[in-house]
């Protein structure tokens, strides 16, 4: 083989008669398939017809506006206009809560820790990885109204009556934050991380004071932090209708509860599709206005600092209001919330550094505190002695032993790690060809494939998820049977994520090794063999362990595109959620908390070794970079 | 045998050139083999009973199963609906649950077929639709041995006559359990229930999450006929629940027996099995069952029978005739009622209960409550699925 290389000459010149995005291509046509297709095939369905008397099926023929103008019948007093505009109030609201507690700890991880930030980066993603319904599940206990801290709360005299947050706006709203909160800290950290010390000694040279080179140095500099951490809790938060459904009874109802109801229950998939395609209208106007309206106070900024701060002010102000409807005791609770926040922000860059550095660590301390309680419960109620979870009656290693009986919850799990292992390895194959692609072969190419991954990275699940159930169904055989229909659902934002890693190592990397190996004759096989992947082989296995996660995670297409009879573990505990939630799930959730501990930290033994510090390790583990 | 298997050697700086050879150390090789092994191991203890057909050793034990996998099948019903020791002491049977009568359509619909189950419980004025969208098999009585053991008044119903597609499973009704803790006055109408809801247990009711009963409660209440089918009568319906009702409703659950004995409603409109479930899991867990209250509405109520039928291609078709007459022998039907609590209109079985089974009046109604009931019809289907789904969404806005 190699020598037949030789008479034809300089290898590369036969590598460059491929296409440049040759690699990207598997990806590209993934994603046509399994995510645009779909998407296309809401918005048609969003036009289309249910079929009188089917019990939802669509018809495409007579295509009209009918959908949408159900959807918003009555306009802003309509039902649905209600909970899209309480779903925007939950969204912002949570979007800013989590900005607001994970900022002080992204800074203090980042700029004064030098020495066991691994160990404090290991110890915020431990949660990040138990499952996304598990850790929702787990607030049940906590907050349950017979529960431990609702008891305590009463017989202190703190409490008049139980606790009663559970299945209310309430929350949802604890649930949100709760679950979102590690996709705004990783990214402020690897911004802020990222920064250049220097640049704020420099500001401290020329006499400014700390607060403002907090305020006008480091600030903006880890704006794009800020932007992808907002964003990234922004979008799924907004089409998230798990946690609500899981904490948030009548009243939490989010817009995606809606478009699940219309396609899960009511038999109206076409209304459904209107309202997701509504949603999705409304999650990027909201994005727009924000980022509009940051722009203008950024100008106003620069031609005056008071006018910019009495503007950013006034914004906060309404968006607060906004949030909590508007009225006098709204606007008198945003002024106060943003003085806190203000103040806050005031006496941690005016305290001396050993203080602020003490504050930061309190702070910390009580974010930790906060990721890891709901964990505690669920692995003390593993044991409870009780057919109901969340009531305390006894210990009892019962559930252990009962779990293996309940051949519904093994078998899903079963399921779930076989899909996701499927849905993983797609993933790395797929990502790792387009990460490549995009680092090593960018071209003109590149501008329309970052734009399909950044839509399967923002689109709300829910969208897909409904359009893939579409497209399933209508495709059958092998598109609804075993587990085939998870593999494709579950790798679609997995390959997005991997890609994203290997790109960023990858474009971090000398290119010069690879030409080398070229001008020494090796195939470009050889040469990805034995140079390029062992260089890339911790991004490759990151990203791998990612998508593992995630597609382990996975709860709404996982929900939608299952084939019958299937159930992955989310799914199986989902159905549960709304019958008779048993301590045998609380069991199994612990056995697998702790595989995933053995995982995690076999994975970041093998990147220690490869060489990267443990700041790097976390960062990649948790995609950051 | 060719150039291509020889490593390319290639001058790198020391980092590089460690991360190119790092070949895994001997330690992390061990541990990641170790750790897989365990994760194997695990998986092979989810695994053992659970993948259905064609598995021996769990389900081989039990009642006179003959070749693998006669006595297994996957049933698609409501939660806690059988007794899981009797559940297993028949064989192996895979359950997947639903919450509503329409959420269940909806998803074989959706499949296009019986999404791979092979028995469904459906509540029998559903049994028409599900037989017109051809979902359903016919029976073949001859096969069911055991039918005979059922009592008459329970067979040849209105929605299914002759059983051509199903056979009682069990019948019930719709009342409300309560927090006398936390609510003081008696309850004993639907009035009275929609009356409590919207004042002391406002934000701490809940109803039942299927759309019939939703508006039952205001046809009850009311004195109207709950299959009414009258544009003025679904208007007022729509208007009382959307705008004066909605806002008091803490959550819709089909199962809130146990949630509210956790403390998590105060009042909630369940059906009686799920309420004696309720009260049962009071006493398991050391709490007072005096507490609570139970009542059946008035001054009409819902009479509904669910039912078990084939799902039309089914994979185990034997095992499922095999379960229908597991089920409908009068032992096995008795050690079911004191599961799940409802009468599976087997006289014998009814004999043959304990003395001491706790609650029976919440299972076997006087003829005065059996006189309140009135059976369902889909004839409003889709008028009260609307109103409930704006319910719905007014209770989130």
């Amino acid at each position: 083989m190699a020598s037949t290389t030789v008479t034809q000459g300089p290898p590369r010149s036969r590598r460059l008669r491929l296409p440049k995005f040759i690699l990207a291509v598997p990806a590209w046509g993934w994603w046509l398939m399994f995510f645009v297709v779909p998407v296309v095939l809401v918005i048609a369905a969003s036009f289309g017809t249910k079929i009188p008397g089917s019990a939802g099926r669509v018809s495409y023929t007579t295509l009209n506006l009918d959908n949408y103008r159900e959807a918003l019948e009555d306009g802003i007093n309509g039902t649905f206009a209600k909970v899209l505009v309480q779903g925007m109030r939950t969204t912002v609201l949570g979007t800013f809560l989590c900005l607001v507690i994970a900022f002080p700890l992204a800074y203090l991880l980042a700029t004064r820790v030098k020495r066991g930030k691994g160990i404090v980066l290991a110890l915020l993603a431990i949660p990040f990885f138990t499952n996304f319904l598990i850790r929702t599940l787990a607030w049940r206990i906590v907050l349950a109204p017979k529960g431990l801290i609702s008891n305590t709360l009463v017989d202190w005299g703190i409490l008049s009556e139980r606790l009663d947050v559970l299945d209310s706006r309430l929350g949802v709203q604890i649930g949100v934050v709760y679950n979102y909160l590690p996709l705004m800290i990783f990214p402020l950290f690897v911004a802020l991380d990222r920064l250049d010390p220097t640049q704020r000694e420099a500001s401290k040279d020329l006499f400014a004071s700390r607060l403002k080179t907090f305020m006008q140095i480091t600030l903006p500099l880890a704006a794009p932090g800020i932007i992808a951490g907002v964003v990234l809790v922004f979008v799924p938060l907004a089409g998230d209708y798990i946690t609500a459904n899981v904490l948030g009874g009548a009243d939490g109802n989010m817009p995606g509860n809606l478009v699940a109801t219309q396609f899960l229950q009511s038999q109206n998939p076409p209304l459904g599709a209107a309202i997701a395609v509504i949603l999705i209208f409304s999650i990027l106007a909201a994005l727009g206005l924000a980022f509009l309206v940051a722009k203008l106070l950024r100008l106003a900024n620069n031609i005056d600092r008071r006018l910019g701060a009495v503007l950013t002010g006034l914004v906060l102000v309404a968006a607060g209001m906004f949030v909590l409807k508007p009225s006098f005791s709204s606007f008198v609770t945003s002024v106060l919330a943003i003085t806190i926040v203000g103040g806050g922000v005031w006496i941690g860059a005016n305290a001396s550094p050993k203080v602020s550095t003490g504050m930061m660590w309190a702070w910390s301390g009580l974010v930790i505190g906060f990721l890891y309680l709901p964990l505690v419960f669920v692995v003390a109620h593993s044991f409870n002695d009780n057919k109901a979870l969340e009531v305390w009656a006894g210990f009892s290693t019962r559930w252990y032993g009962e779990m293996w009986d309940n051949t519904l919850l093994t078998g899903s799990v079963r399921s779930s790690f076989e899909a996701a292992a499927v849905a993983a390895l797609l993933s790395v194959i797929l990502g790792t060809l387009a990460g490549i692609a995009l680092a090593r072969r960018s071209g003109k190419w590149t501008v329309g494939f970052m734009a399909i991954l950044l839509l399967v990275l923002t689109t709300p699940e829910i969208v897909d998820a409904t359009g893939m159930q579409l497209q399933f169904i209508s495709f059958g055989g092998v598109f609804r049977e075993g587990l085939v229909p998870l593999w494709i659902g579950q790798s679609i934002f997995s390959a997005a994520v991997v890609t994203l890693i290997v790109r960023a190592r990858m474009q971090g990397m000398d290119e010069s090794l690879e030409q080398a190996a070229n001008d020494l004759f090796a195939t470009p096989f050889t040469a990805f063999r034995q140079i390029t992947l062992p260089l890339i082989a911790p991004a490759v296995l990151a990203g791998g362990l990612l998508a593992f996660t995630f597609a382990l995670d996975n709860v709404i297409i996982s929900d939608f595109v299952k084939a019958p009879g299937t159930n992955t573990f989310p799914t199986y505990v989902l159905g549960q959620v709304k019958t008779v939630r048993k301590p045998d799930i609380a069991a199994m959730a612990t056995v697998l908390l702790g595989i995933t501990l053995l995982v995690l930290f076999i994975a970041a033994g093998i990147l220690r070794r490869s060489g990267d510090d443990s700041s790097k390790v976390a960062a990649t583990l948790t995609g950051g970079g | 045998m060719s150039h291509r298997d020889e490593p390319v050697r290639i001058l790198a700086d020391r980092a590089t050139a460690q991360r190119i050879a790092g070949a895994l150390s001997r330690r992390q090789l061990l541990a990641a083999v170790g750790g897989s092994a365990a994760l194997a191991a695990f998986l092979a203890a989810c695994g053992d009973d659970s993948s259905g057909g064609g598995t021996d050793a769990t389900s081989g034990g039990s009642s006179g199963g003959g070749n693998s996998g006669a006595n297994s099948f996957k049933l698609f019903t409501w939660a806690e609906y059988n007794d899981p020791d009797l559940m297993a002491s028949f064989g192996n049977i895979e359950i997947t649950i639903f919450n509503s009568n329409e959420e269940a359509i909806q998803k074989l619909v959706a499949a296009g077929g019986n999404n791979g189950f092979d028995m469904i419980c459906p509540t029998g004025v559903y049994i028409p639709q599900l037989a017109g969208e051809n979902l359903l098999e016919e029976l073949d009585l001859a096969k069911v041995t055991n039918f005979k053991n059922l009592d008459a008044a329970y067979a040849n119903q209105e929605w299914d006559p002759n059983n051509k597609h199903s056979v009682c499973k069990n019948w019930g009704s719709t009342g409300w359990i309560y927090d006398k803790t936390v609510i003081t006055r008696e309850i004993t109408t639907w009035a009275d229930f929609i009356d409590v809801a919207s004042n002391e247990a406002s934000g701490k009711t809940s109803i039942l999450d299927t759309a019939p009963n939703l508006c039952g409660m205001y046809f009850w209440a009311n004195g109207m006929d709950w299959n009414t089918t009258d544009e003025a009568e679904l208007k007022s319906c729509e208007d009382f629940l959307v705008d004066e009702f909605a806002q008091h409703v803490k959550a819709f659950d089909s199962y809130p027996g146990i949630n509210l004995t956790q403390g998590n409603y105060a009042l909630s409109m369940v059906w009686n099995g799920d309420a004696r479930q309720g009260l049962l899991s009071v006493e398991e867990s050391g709490g007072n069952p005096d507490d609570y209250a139970w009542g059946l509405g008035a001054p009409d109520t819902e009479l509904w029978m669910d039912n078990w039928c084939i799902l039309k291609g089914a994979a185990n078709l034997d095992a499922c005739y095999n379960f229908i007459n597991f089920i409908l022998d009068p032992a096995n039907s008795a050690i079911d009622i004191q599961f799940h609590g409802y009468n599976t209109g087997i006289q014998a079985a009814k004999d043959a209960l304990p003395e001491d089974t706790k609650y029976i009046e919440m299972i076997y109604f006087t003829d005065e409550e059996v006189g309140r009931m009135k059976s369902g019809s889909l004839d409003n289907q889709q008028a009260v699925v609307d109103i409930y789904n704006k319910v719905k969404a007014a209770a989130g806005a």
